[in-house]
C-alpha cells in the first residue's frame, strides 16, 4: 500500500506563555490521501486554523509551535524541515487559502502579479510567461474577462472574486495538497456555494488533495470524503462522510449533526453552535473527555479519565466511554 | 491626475495670496515709524528719508497695497534695501545650494533610515533595532553644530577627505558640488534619520500584521522579497509623508549648519536679512517658502496616490 500524501500522527501544538508552554493541540492524528478531501470539523476555537498553519510552518514562533509528533508529507516531516525547505513546499507542494479574502491579498499590488509572483518564484519562469499563466489561472477559477481582470488591484473585485483569486494563487503549481480555512466563511450565502464548488471541481481536475476546514455541515456534506471532528484541542471522531453523518459515534458530532437536522433539512450556512454550553478556553481543560461537562450521556468518571481515540469500524475512529444510539442533543 | 494636479496648482493660489497679505502687513504691525526702525538706532536722518522713500511709506496704506501686490504679480519683489540688488536675483542665487543641500540630505537620510527602521521591525531585539534605538536617540538629542564638528575634525581637519567650508556650485561638476556638502549633509541627516527610521518601524510593525504578508509568506516567497515587494510598499505612506515634509522643512533653509560649513543657502540670507531688517528681502523669502510647502505637499500627495491604487484623485 502506498503511503499517504500527508501522515500526522500525535501531534501537539503549545502556546508560550511565559515559560510554561500550553498544549493547545493534543495528540492529532490524521491522514490524507492523495487527491481526497478531508473536512475538519470544529467549533470556535478548537484548533483547527493552529493545527493548518502549523502544517504550512506559518505558526508566529514567537507564541505557537508543534511540541511533538510529525507530519509526514512526501517523505519528510513538514514539522522538522529547515526553514528554506519548508519555504520551497509552501505554494509549490501544499498551498493554502485563508478565510478573509478581504485582506490575505496585497491592495497595492495588481492581481496577475500577485499570482505570477508565485510561480516566478518557485519555477524561476519569465515575467511574461508567468503573467500569462496567471491569466490562464484567472480563466481556470472562473473569472470572467481574466486578461482585463489581472491587471486591476484587489480594491476592484467582489469578495467572491478575491477568493478566486486566491485559489488560482493556491493552484498555481499544482499543489498535492490544498489547505483551505474557512474559505467561504467570509462570502455572500450566495457566492459560497460557487467557491466550494470550484474547489471540488479543481480537485478533481488537478487531483489535488483538499484539506477544507469549516464550521458548516452543509459544506462537509457536499465536498468530504471524510471528516475529522475537533473538540477542545482533540480529535473526537474520524469518519467517511456518509458514515458520520448516518452513524455517529460520538455524542458531540450526533448533536451537531442533529442541531442541524433540527433547522429544516440543511438550510444554507448552518452553524454549530446549538448544543447548550460552550467548549472550554484552552486554560481550563479538564483531565478527562473536554467535553463531558455538556454531554448527555456523559458518566460520572467521564471527566477524569480520557477515552482513547479507537477504532469502532474499518474507516471509524471515536474517542468516546459510550457507544451509540446516541438519541437526543446535549443536556 | 493632470486635472488634479491643476486643481491644486489653482487652489494654492489663494493661500499664497493670504500669505503674501500677511507678508505686506508684516511692514505696518512694526510699531513706531517703521522707517526709522528698519534704519536702526545709529542712522542719519538721511537714510530713515531714504528708506520712507523707497518703501513708499508716505502713501496711504490701500495704495501702497495695492502697488506692491501689482508689482509682486509682474514678478517684481523689489531691491534689498541693505545692498540695492534686486530681490529676484539676491533669493536666486541662493536657491541652487539650498536645494543641493536639501536633496543630498533627504537621499542619505532615506537610504540608511529605511533599512534601519524595517530591520528593526522585522528584527525586535536585534543588534540593528538596538542600533537605530541608538541612532534616534542621538538624531533626537545632538544638536546639529556638535554633529558637524565631530564630523569635521576626523574627515576635514584629520583624513582631509572633504573640506572644512565652502560649497562648490553645480556649474562646476555634479560631483564636485556633492563633495563639497557631504559632511553638511550628513550633518543634517542625523536629526532625519532618527525620524525616518522611527516612522518607518512604526508602520512596518503594523504592515506585519496584515494577513496578506501571511498570504505572502503561504507562497512561499523568500524573506527579502515579502519585506520588500508586500510589507515596505504598503508601509510607505506614512514614511512619504515624513520625508515631504523634511524636505520642505530643509529647503526653508538651515541657518545653523549653512553658517558652520559658509553655505551661501536661503537659511543664512534668511537669518542675514532679518537681523538687517531687509524687509523686501524677507517678505519674498517667506512667499518662496510658502510655495516650497504647497508645492511639496503636492509632490507627497501625487506620490502616495502612485503608491496605492486605492488613492484615486
Ligand atoms: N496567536 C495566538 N496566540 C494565542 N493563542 C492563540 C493564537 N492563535 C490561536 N490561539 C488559541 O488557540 C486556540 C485554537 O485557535 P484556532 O484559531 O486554531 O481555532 P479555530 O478552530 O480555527 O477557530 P475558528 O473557527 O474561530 O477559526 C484558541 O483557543 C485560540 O485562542
Ligand atoms: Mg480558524
Amino acid at each position: 500500500m502506498m503511503a499517504p500524501l500527508l501522515d500526522v500522527q500525535g501531534l501537539e501544538i503549545s502556546l508560550r506563555t511565559g515559560d510554561a508552554a500550553r498544549p493547545l493541540v493534543h495528540d492529532l492524528s490524521f491522514r490524507i490521501e492523495a487527491g481526497e478531501a478531508l473536512c475538519l470539523v470544529g467549533e470556535s476555537g478548537s484548533g483547527k486554523s493552529v493545527t493548518a498553519l502549523a502544517l504550512m510552518g506559518l505558526l508566529d514562533p514567537k507564541k505557537l509551535r508543534p511540541t511533538a509528533g510529525r507530519a509526514m508529507f512526501e517523505g519528510q516531516d513538514l514539522l522538522a524541515l529547515p526553514p528554506d525547505r519548508m519555504r520551497a513546499l509552501r505554494g509549490h507542494r501544499i498551498a493554502m487559502v485563508f478565510q478573509e479574502p478581504m485582506s490575505a491579498l496585497n491592495p497595492v499590488q495588481r492581481i496577475g502579479d500577485q499570482i505570477a509572483e508565485t510561480i516566478r518564484e518557485h519555477r524561476g519562469t519569465s515575467a511574461r510567461d508567468a503573467e500569462s499563466q496567471a491569466v490562464d489561472l484567472l480563466d481556470l477559477v472562473q473569472v470572467p474577462d481574466a486578461k482585463r481582470r489581472a491587471r486591476e488591484y484587489p480594491h476592484q473585485l467582489s469578495g467572491g472574486m478575491r477568493q478566486r483569486v486566491m485559489i488560482a494563487m493556491a493552484v498555481a503549481l499544482r499543489p498535492a495538497l490544498l489547505i483551505a480555512d474557512e474559505p467561504t466563511t467570509a462570502l455572500d450565502v450566495t457566492i459560497q456555494a460557487q467557491v466550494l464548488s470550484l474547489i471540488d471541481d479543481l480537485r478533481r481536475e488537478l487531483g489535488t488533495a483538499v484539506l477544507l476546514i469549516t464550521h458548516d455541515l452543509g459544506v462537509v456534506a457536499e465536498i468530504a470524503d471524510r471528516v475529522l471532528v475537533l473538540y477542545a484541542g482533540r480529535a473526537v471522531e474520524q469518519a467517511p462522510v456518509a458514515t458520520l453523518f448516518d452513524a455517529p459515534e460520538h455524542p458531540y458530532t450526533a448533536a451537531l449533526i442533529q442541531s442541524i437536522r433540527h433547522l429544516q433539512n440543511f438550510a444554507e450556512g448552518d452553524r454549530l453552535i446549538e448544543i447548550p454550553g460552550g467548549m472550554p478556553a484552552p486554560g481550563r481543560w479538564v483531565e478527562g473527555c473536554a467535553f463531558a461537562e455538556r454531554c448527555a450521556y456523559a458518566l460520572p468518571d467521564c471527566a477524569t479519565r480520557l477515552p482513547d481515540f479507537r477504532r469502532r469500524a474499518p474507516e471509524h475512529f471515536a474517542a468516546c466511554w459510550r457507544t451509540p444510539p446516541f438519541g437526543g442533543a446535549g443536556k | 491626475m493632470l486635472g488634479y494636479v491643476a486643481v491644486r496648482l489653482l487652489s494654492a493660489i489663494p493661500v499664497l495670496g493670504i500669505v503674501a497679505v500677511f507678508v505686506f502687513f508684516l511692514l505696518t504691525m512694526i510699531p513706531g515709524d517703521p522707517a526709522q526702525v528698519i534704519a536702526g538706532d545709529f542712522a542719519s536722518p538721511e537714510q530713515v528719508q531714504q528708506i520712507r522713500a523707497a518703501l513708499q511709506l508716505d502713501r496711504p496704506l490701500a495704495e501702497r497695497f495695492v502697488a506692491w501686490a501689482l508689482r509682486l504679480a509682474s514678478g517684481d519683489f523689489g531691491k534689498s534695501l541693505f545692498s540695492g540688488i534686486p530681490v529676484a536675483q539676491l533669493v536666486g542665487q541662493r536657491i541652487e545650494p539650498t536645494l543641493m543641500l536639501a536633496t543630498m540630505t533627504v537621499c542619505i537620510a532615506v537610504a540608511i533610515a529605511v533599512p534601519l527602521g524595517l530591520v528593526a521591525a522585522y528584527k525586535p531585539g536585534g543588534w540593528v533595532a538596538r542600533a537605530s534605538m541608538t541612532v534616534a536617540v542621538l538624531g533626537f538629542s545632538l544638536p546639529v553644530f556638535i554633529v558637524a564638528y565631530l564630523l569635521v575634525y576626523p574627515f576635514a581637519l584629520g583624513l582631509r577627505w572633504f573640506p572644512v567650508q565652502g560649497y562648490v556650485p553645480l556649474s562646476q561638476g555634479l560631483w564636485a558640488c556633492l563633495h563639497s556638502l557631504t559632511l553638511p549633509a550628513l550633518a543634517l541627516s542625523l536629526l532625519y534619520i532618527a525620524l525616518i527610521a522611527r516612522v518607518t518601524r512604526a508602520a512596518v510593525l503594523e504592515v506585519l500584521r496584515e494577513d496578506y504578508v501571511r498570504t505572502a509568506h503561504a507562497k512561499g516567497l523568500a524573506e527579502r522579497r515579502v519585506l520588500v515587494r508586500h510589507v515596505l510598499r504598503n508601509a510607505a505612506v506614512p514614511v512619504v509623508t515624513v520625508v515631504g515634509i523634511g524636505f520642505a522643512a530643509l529647503l526653508g533653509g538651515v541657518v545653523v549648519t549653512e553658517t558652520i560649513f559658509s553655505i551661501p543657502g536661503l537659511g543664512r540670507l534668511t537669518a542675514d536679512s532679518i537681523l538687517r531688517r531687509d524687509y523686501p528681502v524677507v517678505q519674498a523669502l517667506i512667499l518662496l517658502f510658502s510655495t516650497v510647502y504647497v508645492v511639496v505637499n503636492l509632490g507627497v500627495d501625487l506620490i502616495y496616490a502612485a503608491i496605492d491604487p486605492r488613492i484615486r484623485y
